[in-house]
């Protein structure tokens, strides 16, 4: 079976800067899920942008979906992207429309149709507990709501891969627990690639199945 | 309230160039009237010596719609009781022969002029008659009066335009961010901005909308009409369909293509 992600040596570096990760390599097939721990500022957003393409490698090979990132064009990067969830560290809703359409909007931008859209918001709202807050607007919640409404955008389209920051950085051990099962069922059920940046690793009493990374001093290792 | 203000942003220099763009058809067909109304009432009057073919002036001038032989008979009857048979004769032998001339188009006083000379270097042709004074004073006024509506209808056009310009770039450096998210999930650049086509369609067809009912209580307003009337005037019957029809696909053309002018001017 191909894997999904594929990153062989890779360098990362903003602008001309030193390089945030060094010589990282790791591959991914569909239905895993990798967890990637690593202290504050040890680059663990930075390797998330190079997954969906909004910073190019400086030195390696880094295929995702089949393709190497930084030879495609916008139109392949689209197309891949449109295949991605990402839960932003910093949520990054957009905050004139209501959460009902932030969680739609992956689908609404791949052309379905609204009444779609909208069964499809209100079903994911109702699994991360925010059924009643569909008409509200992003910044009138809390940042562990808002943070439920960028997981729920993140697999509203039931994406091949998904890219999670910290996304239970702002939640309570039950609303974690329901993101961890979300995740757990996005990559059983519809064999998505999970990728999960956090502190805090799934409780040892759940019946997880995951392999670990760890960033240090810009050195990616797995450790189980 | 936020809804309609960012609506409206486009909606006033939408409804400008609507409107501008209706008044342009209305004055110009006003003028055409007036035009081919005061080409009704007036001519050309040549008198020669010799009786001369049509062919002849057709030579001299382009477009001629008619000529006619005045006839003179009538003239010299009036004097039959007052001359004697001989003179009379004379008369008749000597007076010249008059032609009115109508041209197929209204000409401007210049071209006149150089209708008038082609005409007079003709050897037969004695003396030619155009309405020179007349048109000379209140057709140059009209012309000139519709000269200047169409100026300020540039302007407006033009102002309209960078007013557009500027509205949907304002729209887009407000909507980067939400632009930069829409990316984030593969939305491509058509629909990042796609609100702001819907706002160009929305604005079009409410300003088509306004601008046909203005133009229909216009069309059909009794004391317009009278005095387009009095003027002898003709203006063909208001078209609901065809200036509605108009009025949405020139004011959605302008809009998109300036969208898409300043939009891809951004980078990507
Ligand atoms: N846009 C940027 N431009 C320059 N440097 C950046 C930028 N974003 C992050 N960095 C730097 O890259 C390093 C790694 O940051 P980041 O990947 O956000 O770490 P983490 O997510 O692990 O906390 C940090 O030293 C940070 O200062
Ligand atoms: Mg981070």
């Amino acid at each position: 079976m191909d894997n999904i992600i594929e990153a062989k040596d890779i360098y990362l570096a903003y602008d001309n800067q030193a390089n945030i990760i060094k010589n990282a390599s790791f591959s991914m097939k569909e239905g895993e899920v990798i967890v990637i721990t690593g202290v504050s500022g040890s680059g663990k957003s930075t390797l998330m942008k190079a997954l969906y393409g909004s910073i190019d490698i400086i030195n390696g090979s880094l295929k995702v979906m089949g393709s190497e990132l930084y030879k495609t064009d916008k139109f392949r990067i689209r197309a891949i992207r449109q295949n991605i969830g990402i839960v932003f560290q910093d949520y990054k809703l957009i905050n004139d429309y209501n959460v009902e359409d932030n969680v739609a909007l992956p689908l609404s931008i791949q052309g379905y149709k609204k009444a779609f859209c909208k069964k499809q918001a209100k079903n994911l709202l109702a699994h991360v507990n925010l059924a009643l807050k569909a008409k509200r607007y992003p910044l009138e919640l809390s940042g562990g709501e808002q943070q439920r409404i960028g997981v729920a955008r993140a697999i509203s389209h039931n994406p091949k891969i998904i890219l999670a920051d910290e996304p239970t950085g702002n939640l309570d051990e039950y609303s974690s627990s329901i993101i961890w099962d979300l995740f757990q069922r996005a990559s059983i059920e519809l064999k998505a690639c999970v990728v999960v940046v956090t502190h805090t690793l799934p409780s040892e009493l759940y019946d997880f199945n995951y392999r670990r990374l760890h960033l240090e001093d810009g050195v990616l290792n797995e450790i189980y | 309230m936020k809804f309609i203000k960012r609506y409206f942003s486009l909606f006033f220099p939408i409804f400008s160039i609507t409107i501008v763009f209706n008044m342009y058809t209305y004055t110009q067909d006003l003028l055409e009237s007036y035009k081919k109304n005061v080409n009704k009432n007036y001519s050309i009057i040549i008198s020669s010596s010799k009786p001369i073919k049509h062919r002849t002036i057709y030579d001299l001038i382009d477009d001629v719609h008619i000529i006619e032989k005045i006839d003179t008979n009538k003239l010299t009857q009036s004097f039959a009781s007052t001359l004697s048979k001989e003179n009379l004769d004379l008369l008749r032998k000597n007076i010249p022969y008059f032609y009115n001339i109508v041209l197929n188009y209204f000409p401007k006083s210049s071209k006149l002029r150089n209708i008038e000379k082609n005409l007079v270097n003709h050897k037969s042709i004695i003396k030619v008659e155009t309405f020179y004074e007349k048109h000379n004073s209140f057709t140059e006024m009209v012309i000139l009066t519709n000269g200047i509506i169409n100026f300020f209808i540039f302007i407006v056009l033009i102002l309209s335009f960078m007013l557009i310009a500027k509205q949907v770039e304002v729209w887009y450096f407000e909507h980067l961010r939400t632009m930069e998210i829409m990316a984030l999930f593969g939305a491509s650049m058509f629909k990042r901005t796609s609100r702001l086509f819907s706002m160009a369609i929305f604005s079009s067809a409410l300003s088509s909308f306004i601008v046909v009912s203005v133009f229909y209580l216009i069309h059909n307003n009794e004391v317009i009409k009278r005095s387009i009337l009095k003027m002898g005037l003709y203006l063909a019957d208001f078209s609901v369909w065809t200036t509605l029809i108009e009025s949405l696909f020139s004011s959605l053309l302008v809009s998109f293509v300036i969208i898409l002018l300043v939009v891809f001017a951004q980078k990507d």
